[in-house]
């Protein structure tokens, strides 16, 4: 922990005897070594998961392998040592950057996943858009206009956006306005054309949620006391439902686009095997369906790895724009 | 409203709390109220009547392979025929049929992957919020562990680890989905044991087992119910997904995300193979979320606030 403390707070050293204190101390601090621990956590998960069925060996050849190439395999991947020397040896090759090779395409799994990564940043990071596009103007209409048919709308497309599989929705949409209607693009990469259909499918179920949470979360300032406040010293409405208002509301928003946005990382799984995309999401369908367990447990150590960055990040940017937060405790 | 409230002559405040059946009697009427609510569980209701009595629903035998009859598209379509009313696979076989058997994946997984969390969930999440201390911190330590990676990557890796078969998806369901429960049930003990009527028991000597199970247990059930509904159609949602990557019951079992993966080779051409297993799921998740909406404005009065 004390090499940990050094590159976090150098300057605050001298000035507290103790170092560990400081951290519990100070919310960001804490959060950033609470994010280590866990990493180390779901590192360890990840290994111990491969490893509960027994015999990992024989999980990662081919179903006809002979008894010959899975002890090769289990010589190779140090199977025949005892967990703990495993676990450590895993540990440090995971800090110094190697997350071991993939059989099914004889490379480091790292450079797979770094090359493959940059396309599925920018289909997720598409989808995040048209969700909150459309969501959030929605969600402000309805919960500002409870009852009426902006809000009706609103709750239909709040409930419509989680119940519709992503993968469906991307089969239909290739059919119609790929196929049918010949409007856009039916498969692959090239132009922003090919972004348009996956996009929107991936986008779905977080639009969902975030229409419902903007709608809830604005019908629930509007009865702040500071909304009355304002109203009754006589701003004008519009600037109240602007300032005091949307704004307020859409802080709830902050702590879900991250969760939302690792959840796209997932469900990209779907939609780029389904739209022929070369990304991270198609190579952990072919790693699953190929038993290529490096590259499966790479992946997964990877995502969970930028899930926490982004948990991290979320709860950082909460508590410098909420106050509450970062004294809260 | 006269069967809510007993009141017995000369002691004129005695409250008697209402029965089981006049709470039910309760709920129904409130339930005829909302109809979106109402229309969410008769939808599901009927879900779960096709996954039971499907051998006897079904027209036709869900595997039975007819090549005459093959990729026949939806009856309403120009060369769809009535004996088949959604169409036929590749292979010939009925799909009404098939999504109706399809059901039996659905809520199997659904029902007992949410018993199992439920159950695992309940009894980590009362031992924490009940002992606190080390117990607390470890628990909340390992909930929070499996909380951070995103639910839909672990149940894939944990599924392409273990295998294809019912059972083992309705545990990988049941063990992943566990901490969500845990944690809901360790706040909801905090709550309960902070408020006055659980202090107001023990001042009066009430043993601990007797503030548990008379006080703590029964303030738990709505909270439970509730979550339980959304986690269910979540869990069906999840295995139709699961499904359709190879990872949750074999080919050979009829299930909504199969007839996906199968519908999804022939889409551009045959596409109501796709088209109706997909909305089987949508419709039956729509169903849950509304109904579990209606419960938790029902059963949760601290967002009967916010609507």
């Amino acid at each position: 922990m004390s090499s940990l403390t050094d590159s976090v707070a150098p300057a605050a050293r001298s000035a507290v005897p103790n170092p560990l204190a400081r951290i519990a101390r100070n919310y960001y601090l804490r959060r950033v070594a609470q994010s280590i621990a866990l990493m180390f956590g779901v590192i360890i998960i990840v290994f111990m998961l491969v490893r509960l069925t027994g015999d990992p060996a024989s999980l990662m050849v081919a179903r006809e392998a002979d008894a010959e190439q899975i002890a090769e395999i289990r010589e190779i991947y140090g199977f025949d040592k005892p967990v703990v020397e495993q676990l450590t040896t895993y540990l440090g090759d995971v800090v110094t950057g190697d997350l071991g090779r993939s059989f099914l395409y004889r490379d480091s799994t790292l450079e797979l996943i770094v090359s493959r990564f940059p396309d599925t940043l920018i289909l997720a990071a598409t989808a995040l858009a048209f969700a909150l596009i459309i969501a959030v103007p929605l969600g402000v209409a309805g919960g500002s206009n409870p009852g009426r048919p902006i809000d009706k709308l609103a709750r239909f497309v709040g409930v419509l956006g989680q119940v519709t599989p992503s993968f469906w929705l991307i089969m239909l949409l290739i059919v119609y306005v790929g196929v049918k209607w010949g409007l856009l693009p039916t498969n692959g990469v090239g132009t922003w054309k090919h972004l348009v259909l996956p996009a929107f499918a991936l986008s779905v179920g977080a639009m969902g949620q975030f229409v419902r949470l903007t709608r809830s979360a604005v019908l629930e300032v509007r009865n702040e006391d500071f909304v009355r406040t304002a109203r009754s010293k006589g701003l004008a409405r519009r600037a109240v439902a602007r300032r005091h208002i949307t704004r307020n509301a859409l802080l709830s928003l902050v702590s879900v686009v991250g969760v939302q946005f690792t959840y796209m990382l997932g469900g990209s799984i779907y939609i780029e095997s389904i739209y022929a995309r070369p990304g991270l999401g198609q190579l952990l369908d072919a790693a699953v369906r190929a038993r290529d367990f490096p590259l499966v447990q790479a992946i997964t150590i990877f995502i969970a790895g930028f899930t926490i960055i982004m948990n991290l990040v979320t709860d950082v940017l909460y508590g410098l724009l909420d106050p509450r937060i970062r004294h809260g405790g | 409203m006269a069967d809510e409230q007993i009141v017995i002559e000369g002691l004129s405040d005695v409250y008697v709390a209402p029965t089981l059946g006049v709470r039910l009697r309760r709920l129904g009427r409130l339930l005829w109220r909302d109809k979106t609510g109402m229309i969410g569980l008769l939808i599901f209701l009927t879900v779960v009547f096709a996954a039971v009595f499907a051998d006897l629903i079904a027209p036709v035998d869900p595997n039975l392979q007819d090549l005459r009859s093959a990729k026949l598209p939806e009856a309403w379509a120009d060369s769809g025929s009535w004996s088949h009313v959604l169409g036929t696979d590749d292979l010939g076989r009925d799909i009404l049929s098939r999504i109706i058997h399809g059901a039996r994946v659905s809520i199997t997984v659904g029902f007992f992957g949410v018993l199992v969390a439920m159950s695992i969930g309940m009894l980590l999440g009362m031992l924490a919020g009940y002992f606190r201390g080390w117990v607390d911190s470890a628990l909340s330590a390992v909930i929070n562990l499996i909380l951070s990676v995103p639910y839909l990557v672990f149940v894939i890796v944990i599924a392409a680890i273990f295998g294809r078969s019912l059972f083992n998806v309705v545990l990988i369901f049941g063990i992943t989905d566990a901490p969500i429960f845990a944690r809901l049930t360790r706040g909801e003990v905090l709550r309960i044991r902070e408020s006055g009527y659980a202090e107001a028991a023990e001042s009066i000597g009430a043993s601990q087992p007797r503030i548990l199970f008379r006080h703590v247990l029964p303030n738990l059930v709505g909270p439970l119910v509730t979550l339980a509904t959304f986690e269910m159609s979540a869990m069906i949602f999840y295995e139709s997904g699961l499904s359709f990557l190879g990872l949750s019951v074999p080919p050979s079992v009829p299930s909504w995300g199969n007839m996906l993966t199968f519908g999804r080779q022939y889409l551009t051409v045959y596409p109501w193979m796709s088209i109706y297993p997909g909305i089987a799921i949508a419709l039956t998740a729509l169903s849950m979320n509304l109904f579990g909406d209606w419960l938790r404005d029902v059963l949760d009065p601290r967002v009967r606030r916010s609507r």
